[in-house]
């Protein structure tokens, strides 16, 4: 193992995980602005939707690609509204997904 | 409550593995070792900063630092919102896998760090393993295009579910600004950046709307 390699790969593991634990160590000092509003819900909200659209749509779009994955995504909506399982639905979704990948191919 | 947690992390292992194949694969093509390649995953355990380190680290070491932890940003938030919304006790510990699926996940999740460990460590032990199989040769596995597609949809699925469960009080608006905030630096390749803006500009204007509405 090179030895260049192992020092950068550790400095980038000690950074992230310094990002993930420096706002739960000190969650006093940002918490309490946090807090007294609703910025922590519209926060968590706005990054589900921005991790959700990021992972739906890659860029140059390919209307397939979209197709497919709207169609599965009608499925997950209505077995989560019947079931209210994240697993089965997950579940429905990958096979959908499988299913409407090699049909509209 | 650990037990829960892990089996809850079936759906973010479902889509960590082909992308953590793909890791490894991509790494071993790039001149990495698989010691080295499993290494990163093990340490640093945050997809898109490890792909952004093996595609800068042969030629600028600095940049291979400098841009993974930029694409990092975000976990600050992250960190605050689950520090605020759990009762952490070992934040040294939960901190570590807090990774952008474990942290949507646990946005509906029960308020226990045990859950957190147990979803953290489903989620690791996929992400470190699909490493492994990618950088002994997981290219054989990613010559299905179909199946290494609809498994990734788990996660985009698993996203769809968390933000129909986040829009209640009113905060569609923040989920429709956020994810055009996202979109728009999505097209222009820097997604992660949209990702934290996402989360820091949506709730500042759409509570500056709703106060203005309610005035």
């Amino acid at each position: 193992m090179r030895g260049s390699y192992l020092v950068v790969i550790v400095i980038v593991a000690i950074g992230t995980y310094l990002m993930r634990f420096l706002p739960m160590r000190f969650k006093g000092t940002v918490g309490n602005i946090v807090k007294s509003s609703n910025f922590l819900k519209h926060s968590s909200t706005a990054i589900v939707s921005a991790l959700f659209l990021t992972s739906l749509v890659s860029f140059p779009t390919k209307l397939g690609e979209i197709l497919t994955s709207l169609l599965a995504l009608v499925l997950v909506f209505l077995s989560y509204r019947k079931w209210r399982n994240l697993g089965i639905s997950i579940m429905v979704g990958i096979v959908s997904h499988f299913s409407f990948n090699i049909l509209l191919r | 409550m650990f037990k829960m947690g892990f089996s809850s992390s079936l759906p973010i292992a479902l889509g960590y593995i082909p992308v953590a194949i793909a890791f490894g694969v991509s790494a071993v093509a790039m001149g990495f070792s698989p010691i080295e390649v499993v290494l990163a995953s093990v340490l640093i355990f945050a997809g898109s900063s490890q792909f952004a380190l093996i595609s800068l680290l042969p030629s600028s070491p600095f940049s291979a630092v400098v841009i993974p932890l930029s694409l990092n940003l975000r976990h600050l938030v992250y960190g605050c919102i689950v520090s605020q919304r759990f009762n952490i006790r070992f934040p040294y510990l939960t901190a570590f896998g807090l990774t952008d699926e474990v942290f949507a996940s646990l946005l509906k999740a029960p308020d226990d760090e045990r859950f957190i460990w147990g979803m953290v460590l489903g989620a690791y032990i996929s992400w470190v393993a699909g490493s492994l199989i990618g950088a002994l040769g997981g290219d054989a596995l990613l010559h299905y295009q179909s199946l290494s597609s609809s498994l990734l949809f788990s996660l985009t699925s698993l996203f769809f579910i968390l933000l129909i469960l986040n829009l209640g009080e009113g905060r569609w608006l923040s989920a429709l600004i956020g994810g055009t905030i996202a979109l728009f630096f999505h097209f222009f390749g820097h997604a992660h950046l949209g990702i934290l803006l996402a989360g820091v500009l949506a709730p500042i204007v759409a509570l500056k709307v709703k106060g203005r509405r309610e005035a």
